[in-house]
């Protein structure tokens, strides 16, 4: 059997143990990312999603249980965490508040300056992810400051990206973009992961994002592992998700809709194509032509 | 007699400096006549001018050229100032930028207290507001343990105490989450239909402009499209032009028309698709 590239055992969190506060930000959670998946991680705020993720490079230590990299305990070794911050990059939500160098090349070449890398190793670094944020080298002597709100978080984006992590985990990389800035940083997301076959890790709280770009979602809720599956099988979960605050893709709800008012249709339907000729094909009441 | 909100020839550019090394009009000519009690949505991408628009809706901004007139009043008339202020209120995007107090009901009463509002009918203005947005409750918090979409309805409580006839919000829900993102419209929904309080509500989510009356989108300084939501949102073609979404549910509609399905062109959400599927396929059998 291969090795998960990231894996927990009974992974616990409590904050404030012992006080009047006490909280479990995430309980027992059991878990087995795959190497070169897109995984889509969504929950209600307070589902223990940001608390999750911290954890995976070591940011947050477990209450108790383990967090496996590669089939290694993180914290097997304290001296060595910060390797495993190299490993697992996070690039938090409005990373461009934290854009803070004189000119983009700088900025981007932040991470892996820290990496104790060659000049030329890092040059070539920075000339490679500036290609994968969609811009390109005109922008190197630019000041940060200076871009627009969608190019400032490109930047921010291949900052994490230029220490070339294992595992790239990126959260809520689309809040607050307008839709042909979310168009942009979703594409740039897919080829990232299938250019370098990392595995990628997103959160987000657009279910409509999730089910485009995703092989498999993860659902947070009240602290626990609600559903670890492919984006088919825990969409069709549409009750259980409503009771758990969270939305199903509009358009697949059209479809659990129809099929329960006892129409044969299939209900794994996300993009709009699908999702024509499915109603096509019931509309002329039997399989397509 | 005027709109409630009238623009008449508006042009606007931010001064010449650093980092606008050409000061090019960001809204271009705009004429608009909002009437009172109206619920205006306001789309387009960034950069398109909506969030001037705003500004120059409560003189925050003054037009370099042609005149914005609130409720009949010029807005460059500096004396009227505090009138125009207080008829209309302003909410922001992000809720940890407007909350000055460390109690949420200290915050509801800054607005009233700085109008000098008595401090009886203050009390009774900052439980009237938070009990019209749901957050009575919550009135002896701290507002930073509150969720975004908790904090964004303190916010709103905070104008409406100020007893406006009209509020704008720019991008109240972009910072929020799904649930919070409900909440806030739901709000804004209720202080438009029980208290007649024009809304001009400025949002990038499709699924929130289509519960507006009314739906203005700007591109590049100018409104392109004005009217209904079912009116607006049948540009579909337009309306992706300028990087904007389109509801699914109007999209797949026409989809399906090219197809030969004979069906109404504005069909703007998943529940008016579902019902009329349901229609075809009974009329078929």
């Amino acid at each position: 059997m291969s090795i998960s590239i990231l894996e927990t055992k009974n992974l616990t969190h409590i904050y404030s143990k012992g006080t009047t506060s006490q909280v479990d930000a995430i309980r027992d959670v059991n878990l087995k990312i795959e190497k070169g998946e897109l995984v889509g991680i969504i929950g209600h705020t307070g589902s223990g999603k940001s608390t999750l993720i911290q954890h995976f490079n070591g940011l947050l230590k477990g209450t108790s249980g383990t967090v496996l990299l590669d089939g290694k305990d993180i914290w097997e070794d304290k001296s060595k965490i910060r390797n495993v911050r190299f490993r697992v990059g996070i690039c938090f939500q409005y990373p461009e508040y934290q854009l803070f160098e004189e000119t983009v090349y700088k900025d981007i070449a932040f991470g892996p300056s820290n990496m104790k890398l060659s000049k030329d190793e890092i040059d070539r670094r920075v000339r490679n992810v500036i290609k994968f944020v969609g811009l390109d080298e005109s922008y190197f002597e630019k000041s940060p400051f200076d871009l627009s709100g969608g190019e400032k978080r490109r930047v921010a984006i291949a900052g994490v990206m230029a220490m070339e992590p294992d595992v790239l985990i990126l959260d809520e990389p689309c809040a607050g973009l307008d839709p042909k800035g979310r168009d942009t940083v979703l594409s740039l997301i897919s080829q990232y992961r299938k250019s370098t076959g990392s595995t990628v890790l997103v959160v987000s709280h657009s279910m409509e994002d999730i089910s485009k770009i995703a092989t498999r979602v993860l659902v947070m809720n009240e602290s626990k592992l609600a559903y670890y599956d492919t984006v088919d099988a825990v969409f069709s979960h549409s009750e259980e998700l409503k009771s758990m605050g969270l939305n199903i893709p509009a358009l697949t709800s059209l479809f659990l809709r129809l099929k329960e008012k006892g129409y044969n249709v299939n209900t794994n339907i996300y993009t709009l194509e699908k999702a024509r000729d499915e109603l096509l094909t019931l509309l002329k009441g039997g399989k397509s032509e | 007699m005027k709109s409630y909100i009238e623009f008449e020839d508006v042009s606007f550019a931010y001064d010449e400096g650093e980092d606008n090394p050409v000061a090019e009009n960001v809204i271009e000519n705009m004429n608009l006549k909002i009437e009172k009690g109206d619920f205006v949505a306001v789309l387009g991408h960034n950069g398109c001018g909506k969030s001037t628009l705003a500004k120059l809706c409560n003189a925050i901004l003054v037009p370099q050229q042609g005149k914005v007139y609130i409720d009949g009043t010029d807005t460059a008339d500096e004396d009227k100032l505090y009138d125009i202020r207080q008829k209309v209120g302003m909410v922001f995007q992000n809720p940890d930028n407007q909350i000055v107090a460390t109690i949420v009901e200290d915050d509801v009463a800054f607005g009233p207290e700085n109008l000098g509002v008595e401090p009886a009918e203050i009390r009774r203005r900052v439980d009237e507001a938070l009990k019209n947005v749901g957050m009575y409750e919550f009135r002896t918090f701290e507002p930073h343990k509150l969720s975004g979409g908790q904090k964004q309805r303190v916010a709103i409580a905070g104008i409406i105490a100020m007893k406006p006839d009209c509020i704008v919000l720019d991008e109240p829900t972009a910072m929020l989450d799904p649930r919070g993102r409900r909440e806030v419209m739901d709000t804004v929904k209720r202080l438009n239909e029980e208290y007649g309080i024009t809304v001009i509500f400025i949002t990038h989510y499709m699924d929130e402009a289509v519960k507006a009356k009314r739906v203005i989108v700007m591109d590049k300084g100018k409104i392109v499209l004005d009217g209904k939501p079912k009116e607006v949102f049948v540009n579909i073609d337009t309306l992706k032009e300028i990087g904007l979404d389109v509801p699914e549910a109007t999209e797949l509609t026409r989809m399906l028309i090219e197809k030969g399905v004979n069906m109404p062109v504005d069909i703007l959400d998943v529940d008016e698709l579902f019902s009329y599927i349901i229609k075809l396929t009974e009329e078929k059998n």
